[in-house]
């Protein structure tokens, strides 16, 4: 969640005006699909979506993904398209437009897709492992769908063949 | 009609115009066993498997019975494009369903009466129903890569000129079922006879629609033209090896399929998603291909297939270059900026036709990552140069500026050259500094700026910075633009040390009024002269133990700036201190 900016945070640098509306595109997707989440509930209840019929873990997915969605955007703008400078893109990770700790991620071998932080955190399952949705398309049962509870991540692993691999990708943790 | 090594007219239980075509339409056919023969069984766009009966031309829904022409009324609820084959008049005008040569998976329901000429010649396909099944299995991998894309009869003949997706051209013999890539003797004066009168017509008719579409969207010309280029180069390869006879066609042929890609491209659109695979396998259909008419032109005894240029192959992969081309063009034209996610970019090239050039829409999103690479490059470039332009058009101006100034003002300004790295340095900060910026700004904003980085080393930036901005605060120096009319006092000055002001200049600007002076220095003479000679060599520092002592009193305040006050201090303390020594 990106900072407030006010007259006394430190001005943006340059370059920044040319990607803000997408970054205001994200944000407003955000909060469109983002839950408000009463300090005593742990029910998230929606501010525009309908949440019924949807799994108490289904809530959150969507924040998930658009937060990997803007993270992967800042990532390609800096280290694949190289369109941003490095002080943009410092200020955008310190702004918190870009998670920092999950780009550090990708730019592993074998992470070059991986959803989110929780999937990758063995210590949070049960059985000490990571999530389902890192798990090889070849390894998994034919045709078997899933959906990882975390992030509703559809499969993340790097491997997965050309197919699956990039629509993984593309919009990975999908609904 | 001569046949050429064609098999004789099999008479099947139908006279089936053409056999079940051997290229299957899907890459895996169930066994037709149980399907009565002439009949094929067809996938629909949306999944829902139809039948075709390639001899009576129907289609239906309904599995057909082994009662052969199957179900005539259900001839209309079939798939689009199953008009009865060859019925139209002689060199029909081709049917604009077809998204024009090269996609090579559009789906094949549309025109399932053709043949690709890999497929049909050398191996002369008997096609009768009986083996269907046997070729359909057999061909089932390389057909899929070339088809048919366009069928014409030949004037009254059973002939058809057959246009595949590869843009190769064959004849193709209905009755005889054969095909051959060079017209017979008597083919040939027919084609002579048809080609002067249709191809006219067609050339006609292509240009035409050819030269509106470019009047209509001049964002297509490119492509256009390329396309164009494309088929001229086709039509020599065509020339060298079929004769002359076969030209013109093949130039009505080129311009026709143009035409069908501008009408074509909807079709082209729905059937991207069955296309993906094809193109993956491109490259190995066209190894076969080759392979296919390398043993075709060995195999004489069949007929006379001339194995057609490879120029085919050639073409169709500069096909793809230059449609590459053509779609980064279309994202130029449409102003595509590397921040944009492909989601925007897909909504901004989405209402461009040309969009469906590159079929595949995973490959539509790596080009735009390589277009984003590319144009990422080009816009730092630009704004590399577009600064150094500047920079160097801010120094001339400044020169030019210099010079004027130089024939008005003192003998000062003009000891400054303007290409020194200072001079510009000071230019910019007197051109963007006020009294409210901050060193922090004015490095922030003009850190890549070549005036800025002129001047080294880099800690002389801030300090000339600061005090050019004391001096700007002190009221020493005018604000730019009041300079103009003081510029050659201020100047002198400015360029001269920042730390001593003349007691003249620093007076002269003092917005306190001469009593309020008079009121402040005599409370400076209150104080202890000791105290003062005792900071002789006083800094500010001193000043702020001194204004500690004195600024409880009522005349401290008579002087309302504190700097003029340090300012009055000083000039009293060094008028003292003179005194004493």
């Amino acid at each position: 969640m990106p900072k407030i900016r006010s007259s006394r945070t430190k001005r943006a640098p340059e370059g920044f005006d040319e990607i803000e509306p997408t970054l205001k595109e994200f944000q407003q997707k955000m909060k469109d699909g983002k839950f408000i989440l009463p300090l005593c509930s742990s029910v998230p209840v929606s501010e525009n979506d309908p949440h019924e019929g949807k799994r108490k873990v289904e809530a959150l997915w969507p924040v998930f993904r658009i937060h990997h969605q803007r993270s992967r955007y800042v990532y390609e703008l800096f280290y694949k398209r190289k369109a941003i400078s490095k002080d943009l893109y410092e200020y955008l990770l310190k702004q918190g437009y870009a998670d920092g700790n999950l780009i550090a991620k990708w730019k592993k071998a074998g992470y070059e897709k991986v959803c989110c932080l929780r999937c990758i955190q063995p210590k949070d399952t049960n059985f000490g492992t990571t999530c389902v949705c890192r798990v090889p398309r070849d390894m998994l049962e034919e045709g078997k769908v899933i959906e990882c509870i975390h992030c509703g991540c559809r499969g993340c692993s790097s491997g997965s063949g050309a197919g699956s691999a990039k629509g993984s990708s593309s919009s990975a943790p999908k609904e | 009609m001569n046949n050429p090594g064609g098999p004789p007219f099999q008479g099947g239980p139908h006279l089936h115009q053409h056999a079940p075509p051997p290229h299957a339409f899907r890459p895996m056919p169930p066994p037709p066993n149980w399907l009565p023969p002439g009949w094929t069984e067809h996938k629909a766009p949306d999944g829902m498997p139809y039948y075709y009966n390639a001899a009576s031309g129907t289609s239906s829904w309904v599995k057909p019975t082994l009662a052969p022409p199957g179900p005539p009324g259900l001839a209309g609820m079939g798939p689009p494009g199953m008009g009865p084959p060859g019925m139209g008049p002689p060199f029909v005008q081709p049917p604009h369903t077809m998204p024009g040569p090269p996609p090579p998976g559009v789906p094949n329901y549309q025109q399932p009466q053709l043949h690709p000429p890999g497929v049909v010649p050398p191996p002369e396909p008997s096609t009768g129903a009986k083996d269907g099944s046997a070729s359909k299995g057999k061909k089932a991998k390389k057909a899929k890569k070339e088809k048919a894309v366009k069928k014409t009869q030949i004037l009254e003949t059973p002939w058809f000129i057959v246009v595949t997706s590869l843009d190769n051209t064959f004849f193709y013999n209905k009755e005889t079922k054969t095909s051959i890539w060079v017209p017979t003797p008597e083919l040939e004066i027919v084609l002579a006879k048809m080609g002067q009168v249709e191809t006219e017509r067609l050339r006609l008719e292509a240009d035409k629609a050819a030269k509106e579409a470019q009047g209509q969207e001049m964002e297509r010309k490119r492509p256009l033209d390329a396309q164009e280029s494309v088929a001229d180069k086709r039509t020599k390869p065509d020339d060298a090896n079929t004769g002359t006879e076969m030209t013109e066609d093949d130039v009505a042929w080129q311009l026709a399929q143009m035409e069908d890609m501008m009408g074509g491209e909807d079709q082209e659109m729905a059937s991207q998603d069955e296309d993906e695979d094809d193109e993956s396998d491109d490259e190995a259909v066209q190894a076969r291909l080759r392979l296919l008419q390398g043993t075709a032109n060995n195999n004489q005894t069949h007929s006379q297939p001339v194995s057609r240029p490879t120029g085919g192959m050639e073409l169709s992969e500069d096909n793809i270059q230059e449609r590459e081309m053509a779609f980064l063009d279309i994202m130029r034209d449409r102003g595509v900026t590397p921040f944009d996610t492909w989601e925007r970019a897909l909504a901004k090239i989405e209402a461009d036709p040309r969009m469906y050039l590159i079929p595949e829409a995973k490959a539509r999103q790596t080009l735009f990552e390589s277009y984003c690479v590319i144009r990422a490059q080009e816009i730092k470039d630009a704004k590399e140069k577009e600064s150094a332009n500047k920079g160097k058009d801010k120094e001339k101006d400044s020169k030019e500026d210099r010079k004027s100034k130089d024939s008005t003002a003192s003998a000062s300004a003009s000891s400054s050259s303007s290409s020194k790295p200072e001079d510009v340095y000071r230019r910019l900060m007197e051109d963007y500094t006020t009294i409210k910026s901050t060193w922090l700004d004015f490095m922030t904003k003009y850190r890549t700026d070549q005036r800025f980085l002129g001047l080294k080393p880099g800690s002389l930036r801030e300090s000339i910075f600061r005090a050019y901005l004391s001096d700007l605060k002190k009221g020493v120096i005018q604000p730019k633009d009041k300079k103009s009319s003081s510029s050659s006092s201020s100047r002198p000055s400015s360029s001269s040390s920042s730390r001593h002001h003349s007691s003249s200049s620093s007076s002269r600007k003092y917005k306190a009024t001469d009593k309020e002076i008079e009121e402040f220095t005599s409370l400076l003479k209150e104080t202890k002269k000791d105290i003062l000679y005792e900071h002789k060599h006083s800094s500010s520092v001193e000043w702020r133990k001194i204004k500690k002592l004195i600024d409880r009193d009522r005349r401290y305040d008579a002087v309302g700036s504190s700097t003029e006050r340090e300012q009055l201090f000083r000039e009293y303390a060094d008028r003292v201190i003179q005194r004493k020594d």
